[in-house]
């Protein structure tokens, strides 16, 4: 288990040396945070992203592979220690998360009402989601191959999303009635990423680096 | 016990394959690999790092199985390869923290020692080293958890020959003192000749010539004469046979026996391993 801490203390302080890039971001999400609530999400999401594609891209551009594929770390734990860290990712941005939504009970937001546990569960989910299917693609074909896939699924994703709603008359309600078991949400959501975690450890020992 | 052991290992890809029938990298000692741009050294080191897999056959090393055990197996190795992957934007000292903890063996002194030897500032950032500097930090960080095996892959290359001097004398140091065998892929040939105590010439993906560096340069000799003394018995040990006006010249690797023929109406000089390696690849034997 000690390597996969060290893989997962590796990639803190490569976030942690992308400052200047890393501080651009961080702007972004202080702002869109402090505009209000709508822009909440977006800024979350926005932390979520930095995690999950700005080392795999730097690693891409440098070639970590000949680090990571010369380390006494077999390839199990390379693939365990990208999904701890990325949990730990979705833990920052749940705290955000969190931090933000109680900003919005000030009087200055018009001291709104923030129940956290559907917001942050919901929030859960879609991150959970997202790395389901995100983490795999960069595990195994480098960030800079995957973000066309990852751009082409959630553009199919939304597209089909919408006329499949329309058709089948899906109100909101539905989604409020969902929102009342937040536990099933990120029960689901960890059922997907275990099953993704699956898909990526069984691809990532076949994967040979070959550039 | 070798070092490395290779047996019938072949890696084919699209446009090229690798195959090695037998290679013994013994321990405590400097092996030299060989070979042109493409040849297959890139693709034979990844292989025993178990980053490419062969299609066939088995690496062994320090008795080991490289796939199945090869955790085990890089806690004893030292790579240095012309890639670092190393987050070029961070600092050495940020680099050495991502790396340190992941060796049972590191040694800080000791690597505070390979910092001060070759005025590293850990503060700078990698991408800010000379390219001399950046081979340099690869390989005190790659020193300093005391490997068994070092394994290079092209170390000294684009480098000027000050830093090439100060690489290869820090690893006769290493081999001197602590033993650690060395596996050393190179096209520049000269720095072999100061360190290598064996040879292994790769072309195209197969080897070509292995074996004692004194050996080979002991059997090994050009030889000039008139062509009249080209007859086949003497052919038939020649080869990158080279035919002027003036007479012929050609590389032998039975230096006795063409003696025993020619004696001294030819007249023999000694080759460099260039010049070996050279008539290995453009010459057939006849």
């Amino acid at each position: 288990m000690s390597m996969v801490w060290n893989l997962v203390h590796m990639d803190f302080m490569k976030f942690k040396s992308l400052q200047r890039s890393q501080f651009f971001y961080m702007l972004i999400i202080v702002v869109l945070a402090l505009i209000g609530p709508d822009f909440s999400l977006f800024s979350v999401v926005l932390l979520l992203y930095m995690m999950t594609y700005t080392i795999p891209s730097y690693d891409d551009m440098y070639k970590a592979d000949y680090l990571t594929g010369t380390l006494p770390a077999s390839r199990r734990q390379i693939v365990l220690s990208k999904y701890v860290f990325n949990l730990f990712g979705i833990g920052m941005g749940a705290m955000l998360l969190v931090v933000e939504n109680l900003l919005y009970t000030t009087p200055m937001y018009g001291s709104r009402e923030f129940d956290v546990v559907p917001v942050v569960c919901l929030f859960v989910l879609m991150a959970l989601l997202f790395l389901s299917i995100s983490l795999p693609l960069v595990l195994i074909l480098g960030a800079t191959k995957s973000r066309i896939y990852i751009l082409l699924l959630y553009m199919g994703a939304c597209a089909g999303a919408l006329p499949l709603m329309n058709s089948l008359q899906v109100d909101t309600g539905i989604l409020e009635s969902v929102m009342r078991y937040p536990v099933l949400l990120v029960g689901v959501g960890l059922v997907l990423l275990a099953m993704s975690y699956g898909f990526a450890q069984k691809f990532y020992q076949q994967k040979e680096f070959l550039d | 016990m070798h070092a490395i052991e290779c047996n019938h290992v072949t890696k084919r890809f699209d446009r090229f394959s690798l195959h090695i029938p037998k290679l013994c990298v013994e321990e405590g000692y400097v092996t030299g690999f060989v070979g042109e741009n493409g040849a297959g050294k890139t693709t034979t080191i990844k292989l025993i790092m178990d980053m490419i897999f062969a299609d066939e056959g088995q690496i062994r090393v320090f008795g080991l199985d490289s796939h199945t055990d090869a955790e085990t197996i890089k806690q004893d190795i030292g790579y240095v390869g012309e890639k670092s992957g190393y987050l070029e934007i961070a600092s050495l000292q940020e680099i050495k923290k991502m790396t340190a903890p992941f060796y049972k063996n590191w040694d800080e002194s000791f690597y505070r020692k390979m910092i001060q030897r070759f005025s590293l500032d850990e503060q700078k950032k990698y991408a800010k080293l000379s390219r001399g500097m950046q081979k340099q930090f690869q390989l005190s960080l790659s020193l300093a958890h005391h490997p068994k095996l070092i394994l290079m892959d092209e170390p000294t290359a684009n480098l000027d020959p000050i830093v090439r001097g100060d690489i290869i004398d820090l690893l006769y140091e290493q081999m001197q003192q602590e033993g650690v065998s060395i596996f050393f892929s190179t096209h520049i040939i000269s720095d072999l000749e100061k360190i290598a105590d064996r040879l292994v010439f790769l072309h195209k993906g197969e080897i070509l010539l292995q074996g004692d560096k004194d050996d080979i340069m002991t059997s090994h000799r050009i030889v000039r004469g008139d062509h009249r003394l080209l007859f086949p018995e003497v052919e038939k040990y020649l080869f990158h046979i080279e035919k002027s006006s003036f007479g012929f010249t050609a590389m032998t690797d039975r230096f006795d026996a063409v003696f025993d023929l020619l004696g001294k109406e030819a007249v023999y000089d000694r080759p460099t391993l260039e010049d070996i390696f050279v008539s290995r690849i453009k010459g057939e034997r006849k």
